[in-house]
């Protein structure tokens, strides 16, 4: 079985684990403070002011005043500090941060990272995220592996807007864990229960299988199911609303 | 040689600096005049001027131009301006959440601009500033660089980027004093702060509304030189 949100937040949070200080998004990202240790190593940061981000909390709980992006009620660490966001942006634009993790509608396999704008069926806006893909050490997308239509979100190139250009180092999905590096998605991890078919099916961009017990190196050759992915990437110049390559407007980057 | 006392000069008895600035929540907004720009603090809801933005709501201050963070939810203070007919041009860097905005966006009921949060943030800090403007990388190689000029210095290309100023700004706050002094509570400080340097007008709603000097000096998150006008939230 594929990844559900919270186990791609799990994923990301073991991923980070050893870092000291990480910024998350909105959306699937949020959910990683459910799933660090308020007192282990990590710091998580948020765009809104705060360092040593906790978990949700419900409102009564809760701190007064005491949210992250979206407005939510949280728990902090014991060593937490509020800022205002020009201090909150100076730490991610100036290289303070370790990790960013962010949601995506698109991400190419040279990096690209697309995820604040649908011509004409989403304005979600970039929030910091511009901001974070610049300043960031390392950036890891946590998403659906396809749209809620099923289509490819790993793809050749980005048709939608950029967030930012060859800024994207390792993408995590339902379906399992890529290192995104020299024009490839290369696979170091499946989701429990995953067939390496079912990630070449749904997978658009180049792809390489690169399990510890990978068999050998797999060409970067998409077959012809990737094929039928590659041509619904083609840009259109205009597109419908409905164009099934498209994330709904119910996409990742809408707080919960 | 005069005799030095320990009690501080209290400014208003002896006629000199800052003057009583508490005002009502209608007489602040009474102030704001169609075709403003206008600067709305909080984030996501959390530290906005919830009274204030329901009394603009109200008000007959139209063709408004908002620049704030977010549009919130649909349900908060600032999502009902939003949709109420008086924000013909709105600026933010995150419109998710409130589907209701982006649908008069695209029917072309309101023009929406989107700008990367660290640039919209300093930009307003460059007004306040006095500064000309800045250097930035955020948003090279994005459509956020389209018609910006660029300039390279020290083998790094940047864009530059413009201060953004207001008419007018409305502030949320937790304490304030009533010489303008603000402080603030949590994640509820946000964009508060830079706002209140960059506009004509600034007026800040707080939840406890104090004598001055009943605030401790180092906790003031604004110092009162920022502020026009103070209003205690009603209820």
């Amino acid at each position: 079985m594929a990844w559900t949100s919270d186990g791609i937040a799990a994923r990301v949070a073991a991923e980070i684990a050893s870092e000291s200080v990480v910024s998350i998004g909105i959306g699937m990202p949020a959910r990683i403070a459910d799933h660090v240790d308020l007192k282990g190593p990590v710091m998580l940061h948020m765009e809104n002011g705060v360092l040593g981000l906790g978990p949700r909390e419900t409102a009564n709980k809760a701190a007064p005043d005491v949210s992250n992006a979206t407005g939510t009620p949280v728990a902090v660490r014991d060593d937490a500090a509020f800022f205002d966001i020009d201090l909150a942006v100076r730490m991610m634009r100036g290289g303070h941060i370790d990790v960013a993790v962010l949601g995506a509608m698109e991400v190419a396999h040279n990096g690209d990272l697309a995820g604040w704008r649908v011509p004409g069926a989403v304005d979600s806006g970039m929030g910091g995220a511009m901001d974070l893909v610049v300043g960031a050490r390392r950036v890891i997308v946590c998403m659906s592996h396809t749209s809620n239509d099923g289509a490819a979100k790993l793809v050749p190139y980005c048709r939608l807007p950029l967030t930012g250009r060859g800024v994207v180092d390792m993408v995590v999905t339902g379906l399992g864990v890529f290192a995104v590096r020299d024009g490839a998605f290369h696979l170091t991890e499946l989701a429990d229960e995953v067939e390496w078919d079912e990630v070449a099916a749904a997978t658009a961009g180049n792809l390489v299988d690169a399990r510890d017990d990978a068999p050998a190196p797999a060409p970067a050759e998409p077959d012809e199911e990737s094929e039928e992915l590659l041509a619904a990437a083609e840009p259109d110049g205009d597109r419908d609303d409905d164009d099934p390559y498209h994330d709904s407007p119910a996409g990742d980057h809408h707080p919960d | 040689m005069s005799e030095i006392t320990a009690r501080p000069l209290d400014p208003v008895a002896a006629g000199v600096g800052p003057t009583d600035k508490e005002t009502t929540i209608a007489a602040a907004i009474a102030r704001i005049a169609p075709g403003s720009t206008v600067m709305i603090g909080g984030f996501m809801d959390i530290g906005a001027p919830h009274a204030l933005l329901d009394e603009l709501a109200g008000s007959s201050a139209g063709d408004l131009h908002v620049i704030a963070n977010d549009t919130a939810t649909p349900r908060t203070a600032l999502g009902r301006l939003l949709i109420s007919g008086l924000v013909t041009r709105l600026t933010v860097c995150y419109a998710g959440g409130n589907r209701a905005v982006q649908e008069l966006a695209r029917s072309g009921g309101l023009e929406l601009e989107f700008i990367p949060l660290g640039t919209l943030v300093e930009r307003i800090r460059a007004a306040g500033a006095g500064l000309g403007g800045f250097l930035t990388p955020t948003g090279l190689g994005t459509p956020m660089a389209e018609g910006k000029p660029t300039y390279d210095f020290n083998g790094q290309t940047y864009l530059v980027e413009e201060p953004l100023r207001a008419d007018v700004a409305l502030l949320g706050a937790f304490r304030g004093d009533r010489h303008g002094n603000l402080t603030y509570r949590g994640t509820a400080r946000n964009i508060n702060p830079v706002m209140a340097t960059a506009a004509g007008l600034v007026i800040a709603e707080v939840e406890q509304l104090f004598d001055a000097g009943d605030l401790d000096p180092g906790q003031v998150g604004t110092p009162s030189v920022f502020i026009d006008l103070v209003t205690e939230r009603p209820g």
